[in-house]
């Protein structure tokens, strides 16, 4: 069992309130009859929404739903609605992806990793570079929807993409194949035990 | 439907949605009722469905906010949603939820703990023994003898006892009817208007699966429960304890519920000097309840308070509170990517515990050049001797201060840190206990 320790400066925690407010767009109210919860327009249109306990029955749902909010299984509406938030993701991909790069020009691999590996993949890569190496990385901070974009613009002209995640498979190298045509895809992976940086430079 | 203060009904003019004969249409119409009697504003009442038949009834109530959950979940949904407008917005807003006794099986500790903590809401548990929706398996809440698809000869596991169960969490109010009872509108009105958390247990027969796999009706359903032992009516109601909101509010009297000893700001602390390079690895280890994890936070604190960077990572048995604990430091002057430690600048063992622990890491094979190993005295013969300072921390500090006392010794020997430093860390960290923790950072320089 393990655990990590934050250790803070007194006064610390106040930085948490410093954090940039996230900018939300205007959501126009519901003003007119026929209003109904879960109506939509074009997908990068907001629609109106009605506040809980103001003059509108507002509905939320969880279950496939038609444009009421009411719970319904198949009917033409519940599957435009089904078909509308699918689109919607995948418009919104790009914006989803959220990544960190440490890029260098001309690089001859790119290492992606994730989570806590991330940090060894970062320290991996200092490390080549140190020795001369051309590398480049890349931190997914999203994995869902895969950000192919992001990933194929990191790798620039490497011919070498290199994921480093600690589970037994590759379960996301596996989830990025046939995303990266021309590149050949390798992995590191471990169980038990944080993967090392030097594991990784093995690989590179 | 009219759903002013001289409404007659808050339902829609539609049909129901329920298989002929289901108790769920009972249940809405003594719902109706309810909100009528109460003369509640439509607008101020959330409905929050579970999954299963009892989610249909989002259209029959068109005024009124209505949430439909995931399986299981509505009760601690609708518990958010109360404690978000009781403590963060104005309050008023009355939340009821609807559920079926699949559902409360699924989500039963969130309906205990909502109990527990006395949130202000109304549970409608719709009891008709079975999963409905999904095909008339049983539940926990399926009498012994009652059959369902997947207890076809008469399930022989008891009931849970939901009266039982809730007087158990000290709930303020629990009533069990049958949805075909007159009385029902008027004890769901009584539970709606109590102040905390009240559940309506309502009795009743699904009659796509129950009553064809049983040949039951109302009245053999009345006295199913009462040879269970299951008493009707209101069965618990308590008014000595405040609904969970109200004693929040008086802890924490600001409004917006932050606690009172929030820092104000950041205070001015004073800046150790150092004397790190390049980043330096220990591991600490120990037995489980040494403070070998205290003397890794003080190291770290210190360091903090020094400008640096550092890690901690503990590590300890599945039980926190037997066999060994570790815990690993990194420092440095630098910010800290890989935290794991490849080759420790210093080990530090306390107990056997601990010894067995660092060889089946293979920490000592792993020193780097240089490194050293700081033990108990007790461990000397099981330690190489050229490159270990055995001490006997145990016997002069006590076995709780023999880690703290090999973290003092170590920064003694090596400089890492201004001892000053750790003696501020204790002040931050150790709270009542520093006094203690600071005597033997002076007892541990006369080793």
């Amino acid at each position: 069992m393990r655990c990590e320790i934050l250790h803070k400066l007194p006064g610390g925690a106040q930085a948490l309130d410093q954090l940039p407010e996230i900018p939300v767009r205007s959501r126009p109210l519901a003003t007119a009859e026929g209003y109904r919860p879960v109506q939509f327009g074009a997908l990068d249109e907001v629609p109106p929404f009605s506040p809980v306990s103001g003059p509108r029955k507002v509905t939320l749902t969880g279950s496939a739903h038609n444009k009421d909010g009411w719970l319904r299984k198949n009917d033409a509406e519940t599957l435009d609605v089904l078909r509308h938030l699918e689109a919607k993701v995948r418009a919104r991909a790009v914006d989803m992806a959220e990544v960190s790069r440490d890029l260098q020009d001309d690089a001859e691999t790119l290492v992606v990793s994730y989570g806590i590996t991330s940090r060894a993949a970062r320290e991996a890569v200092r490390l080549g570079r140190a020795m001369g190496r051309r590398l480049s990385f890349l931190g997914l901070l999203t994995l869902f929807p895969v950000p192919a974009d992001a990933i194929r613009e990191a790798a620039g002209t490497a011919k070498r993409v290199v994921v480093a995640e600690e589970n037994l498979s590759g379960l996301y190298r596996q989830a990025l194949a046939g995303t990266l045509p021309g590149i050949e895809l390798h992995g590191v992976n471990k169980l038990g035990t944080m993967i090392r940086p030097a594991e990784i430079l093995e690989v590179l | 439907m009219t759903t002013n203060a001289e409404e007659q009904s808050f339902l829609a003019d539609r049909p129901f949605p329920y298989c002929k004969g289901c108790g769920h249409g009972l249940v809405a119409r003594r719902l109706n009722e309810a909100l009528v009697r109460l003369r509640l504003d439509p607008s101020q009442i959330v409905l929050t469905t579970d999954i299963g038949c009892v989610g249909l009834v989002d259209p029959l109530f068109p005024a009124v906010h209505t949430v439909h959950t995931i399986h299981g979940r509505s009760t601690a949904i609708a518990a958010g949603a109360v404690l978000a407008d009781t403590l963060l917005g104005e309050g008023g807003m009355k939340n009821i939820v609807m559920i079926g006794d699949g559902g409360a099986t699924i989500g039963l500790l969130h309906l205990t703990q909502a109990a527990l903590m006395n949130v202000d809401l109304t549970v409608l548990l719709h009891n008709n023994m079975l999963y409905g929706m999904t095909g008339g398996q049983h539940s926990a809440l399926t009498p012994a003898g009652f059959a369902t698809s997947t207890t076809a000869q008469g399930n022989w596991v008891p009931a849970l006892d939901m009266e039982q169960l809730l007087r158990g969490c000290q709930a303020g109010f629990f009533a069990r009817q049958l949805a075909t009872d007159v009385e029902l509108g008027d004890v769901i009105a009584e539970a709606i208007a109590f102040p905390g958390f009240a559940l309506v247990e309502i009795l009743e027969l699904c009659t796509g699966f129950g009553v064809p796999l049983n040949k039951m009706d109302g009245r053999t359903l009345r006295a199913m429960a009462e040879a269970d032992g299951h008493g009707l009516g209101v069965r618990l109601r308590r008014d000595d304890r405040r609904p969970y909101h109200d004693v929040y509010r008086e802890r924490f009297p600001a409004a917006t519920g932050q606690p009172e000893t929030t820092p104000a700001g950041p205070s001015a602390s004073p800046v150790f000097a150092h004397g790190l390079d390049r980043p330096r690895t220990v591991i600490i280890a120990g037995s489980a309840g040494e403070r070998v994890q205290t003397a890794a936070a003080v190291l770290c604190q210190a360091a903090v308070l020094s400008r640096l960077h550092c890690v901690q990572k503990n590590d300890y048995p599945v039980t926190v509170g037997s066999g060994f604990s570790l815990s690993e430091v990194k420092l440095a002057p630098e910010p800290i990517l890989y935290t794991g430690i490849d080759a420790p600048d210093a080990v530090l063992i306390t107990s056997a515990d601990g010894l067995k622990e660092i060889r089946g890491r293979g920490d000592l094979g792993r020193l780097a050049a240089g490194g050293v190993v700081i033990a108990d005295e007790s461990l000397a013969a099981e330690l190489p001797g050229d490159r270990t300072l055995s001490l006997p921390l145990r016997q002069r500090l006590s076995p709780d201060m023999a880690a703290l006392g090999a973290v003092a010794v170590l920064n003694e020997r090596t400089g890492i840190l201004d001892r000053e430093a750790i003696r501020a860390a204790i002040g931050v960290f150790a709270g009542g206990d520093s006094e203690r923790l600071q005597r033997t950072l002076a007892a541990a320089a006369t080793l």
